[in-house]
């Protein structure tokens, strides 16, 4: 270092390098040490430790994506950041990773990238979340993939475990999607609950295929380290497909048991209740020798839906037809997938703690077909404490609109995402403080939130301190015109009706139960007249709890109804039995129905009905035909017959 | 200044570097590619005076020269083919202003004068004052220049750095963050360093990062923007600290 002298300014040199400071130059730094930080291999001064840098904001990446708007940061892993942002041109969500620049090795690392991420693009399937494109800008490599609309199965998994039921159906959906990838080559190499979405739909999406090798060199043991196959883990040159059926087995054991695998394996079964014919399922996919796992994700597939199928404590399975899954109402089977997600999408989005759950009672039969439809009780209202009426109306989420919720005045809810909507009661034992309880497949989850309501906004925090911001919706009726002349008193709903658009006939009796009948099944339920002139439903299908409004006009027999989306149903009223009708005799009446007075029609369509059960009847079926046909002043008496149980 | 998209959470890529546009041009004269040009030789014009000067013009002498040379230089066709053939933008410059110098091209420039030159401002005052701070008696030409030119790349990263924060409304924090870019390892008192900012002390070791990977970031990219290969960065950086050493 030979300092040069210095003519015309002051001769201060740098402590560090000795340089010689002119005044003006570099805001008084060293322009030296200015110049040679950069050189250094680190940022950080030498031998100072990298702090854990929080990932770039929206608002910074912001510049590097001109033709999209970066909404927010979804989450971090060690493979990247993942966005989500709205691609203007086609106006539809996506998200977008950017790859960790520690990631990004060398030179030759933008031809390896181009390479996978070529790959990775031919994989589409439902199953597995799309990539869109892929490319790098301003430095940063980035994949822009399908944006899921829910949750991960690490968000699910909130209390560290799952019913065995709801942790048996993610399954088979993960394997069709490893199953898919591996005919194609493609390990993905990095199975774990993050990797695993569930949209709104109930969909599971498998996400980060093939990063880990995108990321790393081949022999590099990219992965997850609890999740990783041993032979991954150790290294191995060439490890394959085998190695995400392993990771499987360790995310079907911790769904099941809430933890991950010791090193010495303990069944599942021992460590909590569940039918010991998963034990073998698990432990086969944890063989730690890839020869002894279950060969392809199939096989794998193929085992659970055999005991997702097949009742626990049936006789030898080689003797039994398995029952396919979609026996009878497929309409109903569907229904259920999606309330199931819908409330687990609820529980982890909205809430993301479960203070208990009361289980179904069938814990691995096939809950579509778990049981007759059950008329509701009527419930005890009085108990209902007073609340906060701030809350009391219609919000919707302040991002895309969903999910939306309306707590009525009654202490009844009802959440709605979009494709299924939930019913419960929440109360609110202090301001500010409120337990939500939903009901979805016979299950009951209990929620507590704080909240706040201010204006038209309402914040809601989980006690994981997660905020959802929401917005009041003004009911708006999307055309008054059609109910401007009608009545809409609650008496005049009274009477069975029939939907012009799908044939389903309606009843509303005149203590508050109704009742649908869709053809072949009736579903009970009540109704009740609110404030605003709407009606609410609140029926229990299939164990799924759904609650709905919508404002109606009758006008002679026509009634009009218009829910809160806006759609408009017209129904026609369906002609009650002429009341001079004759009174049946007692050799027509069914056995047990004296009391009804039913008349001689009333009496041969019930027979009739009867007939064609060919002596096997569902009870409440029985007692749902029964009332559909009954004229008002007969519900009394059916009420009476109904509570005592009689057929 | 003209702000360029971040790179921050990269450093290790860059954005196009203009001096590749130059050079890479199908039609050398293309817009793109004189917009380039012109504006590489708006942050490196000083390098330029300080070399006119040191050729022993006067003051007044060598600021017409340098806006002459300037006006060549974004002239159509006043770039020649083979002049562009260098891997750096700063070779390219010296040997050019050079040529230009020993040539008879400023003999006729009062034919120039009111040209499209003189709407380049130039500060002459300010250039000036770092040609005779730059030590300049003691130096080769070509020593000074290189010299003047790291200096320049120095005072431009830091000019963006701190317009970014300025423009982020954070300039107090940059005032005091700006001295950890020098610092060396255990010269930072995080805790004191974050009771002038606000902050904890793991909160102030995020700031210093942050701050000290945005400049990394930029001088990089400064770097880039002057060499027709990415690949060349290190060796250039190399090259302008031994300038500064001399």
């Amino acid at each position: 270092m030979d300092p040069s002298p210095n003519q015309s300014g002051p001769a201060a040199t740098c402590e560090k390098c000795g340089t010689t400071l002119a005044s003006s130059t570099a805001g008084g730094l060293c322009p030296r040490c200015l110049l040679e930080m950069n050189l250094a291999s680190r940022t950080m001064p030498d031998g100072e430790p990298s702090p854990q840098v929080p990932p770039p904001t929206p608002e910074e990446i912001a510049d590097s994506f001109p033709q999209f708007e970066i909404v927010e940061c979804l989450g971090r892993g060690g493979m990247g950041v993942v966005y989500k942002a709205r691609q203007k041109s086609l106006d539809r969500w996506v998200a977008i990773k950017l790859l960790a620049p520690e990631r990004v090795h060398d030179e030759r690392f933008a031809e390896h990238f181009e390479r996978e991420a070529r790959t990775l693009a031919k994989l589409t399937h439902p199953n597995i979340v799309t990539v869109h494109d892929h490319g790098e800008t301003d430095g940063l490599f980035y994949i822009m993939m399908e944006f899921v609309d829910g949750v991960n199965l690490r968000d699910l998994m909130h209390e560290g475990k799952m019913e065995p039921a709801q942790a048996l159906a993610i399954v088979p959906e993960i394997c069709a999607s490893l199953e898919f990838a591996h005919g194609r080559g493609v390990v993905h190499r990095d199975i774990k609950p993050e990797n695993i979405l569930i949209d709104r739909g109930g969909r599971v999406k498998i996400a980060d295929f093939g990063i880990a090798a995108l990321v790393g060199s081949e022999a590099d043991s990219s992965g997850t380290p609890p999740y990783m196959a041993p032979e991954q883990e150790a290294g191995a040159s060439a490890i394959d497909h085998r190695a995400d059926i392993y990771a499987l087995g360790v995310v079907l054991y911790e769904m099941l048991t809430g933890e991950r695998p010791a090193r010495d394996l303990i069944a599942p079964s021992r460590k909590v209740e569940i039918d010991v014919r998963i034990d073998e399922l698990v432990l086969r996919a944890l063989e730690k020798e890839p020869e002894r796992r279950y060969q392809t994700a199939g096989d794998l597939r193929t085992m659970v839906e055999t005991l997702r199928t097949i009742p626990r404590n049936t006789a030898d399975p080689e003797t039994v037809e398995p029952k396919p899954a979609d026996t009878g109402k497929p309409a109903f089977v569907f229904r259920w997938s999606l309330a199931a997600a819908a409330l687990l999408v609820f529980a982890a989005i909205w809430v993301n703690q479960t203070d208990r759950t009361r289980p179904a009672a069938n814990e691995l039969t096939n809950a579509g077909q778990s049981g007759p439809p059950t008329l509701k009780a009527d419930e005890d209202q009085s108990a209902y404490q007073p609340l906060d009426d701030a809350v009391i109306g219609l919000w919707e989420s302040a991002g895309d609109g969903l999910p939306r919720i309306e707590f009525f005045a009654d202490g009844t809810m009802s959440w709605d995402d979009g494709s299924m909507s939930v019913g419960g009661n929440y109360t609110i034992p202090e301001k500010g403080r409120m337990k939500m309880e939903m009901t979805s497949l016979g299950s009951t989850a209990v929620m507590s939130i704080r909240y706040a309501v201010s204006g038209d906004m309402l914040t809601a925090i989980n006690p994981k301190g997660h905020r959802e911001e929401m917005r009041r919706v003004r009911m708006g009726i999307a055309d008054p015109a059609a109910l401007r002349h009608g009545n809409n008193s609650a008496d005049a709903i009274i009477g069975n009706w029939q939907k012009n658009s799908d044939q389903t006939r309606t009843e509303f009796f005149s203590d508050g139960t109704m009742s649908i009948h869709d053809g072949g099944t009736n579903f009970g339920g009540n109704f009740r007249l609110l404030d605003d002139g709407r009606v609410k439903i609140d029926m229990t299908v299939y164990g799924t709890r759904t609650i709905s409004t919508f404002h109606f006009s009758v006008l002679d027999d026509v009634m009009t109804t218009i829910d809160p989306s806006g759609r408009m149903d017209v129904f026609t009223r369906v002609p009650k039995d002429d009341p001079s009708d004759e009174p049946a005799d007692s050799s027509e009446t069914p056995e047990g129905l004296a009391d009804l007075k039913l008349t001689k029609n009333q009496a041969a369509k019930i027979n009739q009905w009867l007939d064609e059960k060919g002596g096997v009847v569902d009870p409440v079926e029985y007692a749902n035909y029964i009332r559909s046909i009954l004229r008002d002043d007969q519900l009394p008496a059916f009420r009476r017959i109904s509570q005592t149980g009689g057929r | 200044m003209k702000t360029t998209p971040s790179t921050d959470s990269s450093g290790r890529m860059f954005p196009v570097t203009r001096w590749s546009i130059v050079v890479g041009a199908r039609d050398e004269n293309s817009g793109e590619s004189m917009a380039a040009l012109e504006d590489l030789c708006r942050t490196y014009w000083m390098p330029l005076y300080a070399v006119v000067r040191r050729y022993g013009h006067s003051a007044e002498e060598a600021q017409d020269l340098t806006q002459e040379f300037f006006a060549r230089l974004l002239q159509k066709h006043g770039l020649q083919a083979a002049d562009r053939d260098k891997g750096r933008f700063r070779t390219f410059l010296v040997v050019a202003l050079k040529r230009f110098l020993a040539n008879e091209w400023h003999r006729d420039r009062a034919v120039k004068r009111g040209g499209r030159w003189e709407k380049v401002p130039l500060d002459t005052h300010i250039a000036e004052r770092l040609y005779h701070e730059s030590g300049a008696n003691s130096l080769t030409p070509e020593q000074l220049f290189d010299k003047r030119w790291a200096l320049t790349l120095i005072e431009t990263c830091l000019g963006r750095i701190e317009h970014e924060y300025r423009d982020a409304g954070r300039a107090a924090e940059f005032d005091v963050l700006k001295v950890c870019l020098t610092a060396g390892r255990g010269e930072i008192d995080y805790e004191s360093l974050g009771k002038s900012l606000g902050l904890n002390g793991g909160a102030a070791r995020v700031a210093v990062h942050r701050i000290r990977k945005r400049y990394r970031s930029i001088f990089r990219e400064e770097i880039a923007r002057t060499v027709r290969d990415d690949k060349d960065v290190d060796e250039e950086m190399r090259n302008l600290l031994c300038a500064l050493t001399r």
